[in-house]
């Protein structure tokens, strides 16, 4: 009974972690990256024109970068299948500037200029069509 | 005049029961991931909750008993009991995602903290539940929740592909990931069919006190009812599809849904679909608390009632 509960706990504790990063996490936590980034430039988008309000804007710009940011720290730390740590700590790197546009949408919800700016750079980081 | 108002029962079944957080979530997630392909699950999901509802709104018109009352009296007590034990689990957890949602449209809508929402959305609940007539809370929250049409106006301004969305009703299999596939088509088919709808409905019915003469009311209760809310299911997925799925968007928060709103039609998009939202999360919500308690009651022989 011990060591079953032992087992659930380390299971739980890689799931929280993540787990190793092999190839096939590492393609869908950039396809999040990329998805985060170009939901991003929609809401940015729609800032700069007008066509959004200030509260919807700070709230859900904030919602994404909390994920964006979650999943930088993640891809930093996590341990990395053999030849792959370069590709996932660059993931990691995009997932931050990602955060960090999303952030200064956050704080300046109500301004268009910033609002756009954060689009084209968000439009950017996430090859967005 | 009494039956359009009795016709108000189906439609805040439709929209506060049949579109619930798991539908909105699920609908839009299904239409960023695979387009409209997964339509035709949502017509098989319609179809099995209005079945299922009309017979057992058909039963309590004509045993003036409600779904827990005939599970009770066929099956016995043991029987009854799990299946009671396993209906209440799956209600509460019902209830936990309907009270998230609401506190998360209320920060979307306030900027307030999600937490003290959390707090506020229960008290509001418990206060409307325990204060207002049933009659209002049906005709705020199934009108209310009216707004997420906006969703239907958006899908079209949205310009999707109509040859692929009628290809989406066609029942077929995915030709690439297959399991993913199956899990949205079973996801969507539980999204549809929720057991607390039915529940409430039942006992919607017998506390309307039908009789077999209600037989013709019941049937377009269930049919108009949630076909509404299948029309409302097609314009989720339908702009999923036609906003999210080309920009490689997966949607993992319930302002992405409402950002499917806004962006074709703007500010005014936005708020009503926020607004609908609330009102058809908080209408799923006060369903949930009432189903609840009415099949506990049922099984209980307690006096149970509005």
């Amino acid at each position: 009974m011990r060591y079953a509960a032992v087992a659930a706990s380390a299971l739980l504790l890689a799931g929280c972690n993540g787990g190793t990063v092999d190839r096939h996490a590492l393609t869908n936590d950039a396809a999040t990256i990329d998805s985060l980034a170009c939901e991003g430039a929609l809401l940015a988008h729609d800032a700069s024109k007008g066509a959004s309000t200030t509260t919807f804007v700070r709230v859900h710009s904030d919602a994404l970068r909390a994920q964006a940011s979650h999943l930088a720290d993640a891809l930093a730390e996590r341990p990395t299948s053999p030849g792959l740590e370069r590709r996932v700590r660059r993931a990691s790197k995009d997932a931050k500037a990602v955060a960090d546009v999303l952030s200064r949408l956050h704080h300046h919800a109500g301004d268009r200029e910033v609002a756009a700016r954060a689009e084209r750079a968000l439009d950017r980081a996430g090859q967005c069509p | 005049v009494s039956k359009v108002f009795g016709l108000a029962l189906g439609i805040l079944a439709a929209i506060g029961g049949f579109v619930d957080i798991g539908d909105l979530v699920f609908n839009v997630a299904a239409g960023a991931t695979f387009g409209y392909q997964l339509l035709w699950v949502v017509v098989v999901g319609v179809v099995g909750i209005v079945v299922y509802s009309e017979m057992c709104g058909r039963v309590a018109a004509v045993s003036g008993k409600a779904v827990f009352d005939a599970v009770r009296e066929r099956v016995g007590f043991r029987a009854g009991l799990v299946t009671l034990v396993a209906s209440e689990v799956v209600n509460l957890m019902t209830l936990a995602a309907e009270v998230g949602g609401i506190a998360i449209c209320l920060q979307l809508l306030s900027g307030l903290p999600y937490r003290w929402l959390i707090v506020l959305a229960i008290l509001g609940l418990a206060v409307v539940v325990w204060i207002v007539a049933f009659e209002w809370i049906e005709r705020v929250f199934g009108y209310g929740g009216l707004c997420l049409l906006v969703f239907a106006v958006a899908a079209v301004k949205l310009g999707p592909d109509w040859g692929k969305v009628g290809n989406g009703f066609v029942p077929h299999l995915a030709q690439n990931d297959k399991l993913l596939y199956a899990y949205f088509a079973i996801g969507l088919l539980g999204a549809a069919m929720t057991p607390y709808e039915v529940y409430f409905y039942s006992s919607g019915g017998v506390e309307e006190r039908w009789t077999p003469k209600d037989i013709g009311l019941n049937r377009a209760n269930a049919i108009i009812g949630y076909g509404l809310g299948g029309f409302l299911s097609f314009a989720l997925m339908i702009t999923g599809g036609a906003l999210f799925l080309g920009q490689g968007i997966e949607p993992e928060h319930l302002g992405t849904i409402a950002l499917g709103a806004e962006v074709p039609l703007g500010q005014i998009g936005l708020l009503l679909a926020l607004v609908g939202i609330l009102f058809a999360v908080g209408g799923a919500a006060i369903d949930t608390v009432f189903a609840g308690a009415y099949n506990l009651a049922q099984f209980c022989g307690w006096e149970w009632g509005r």
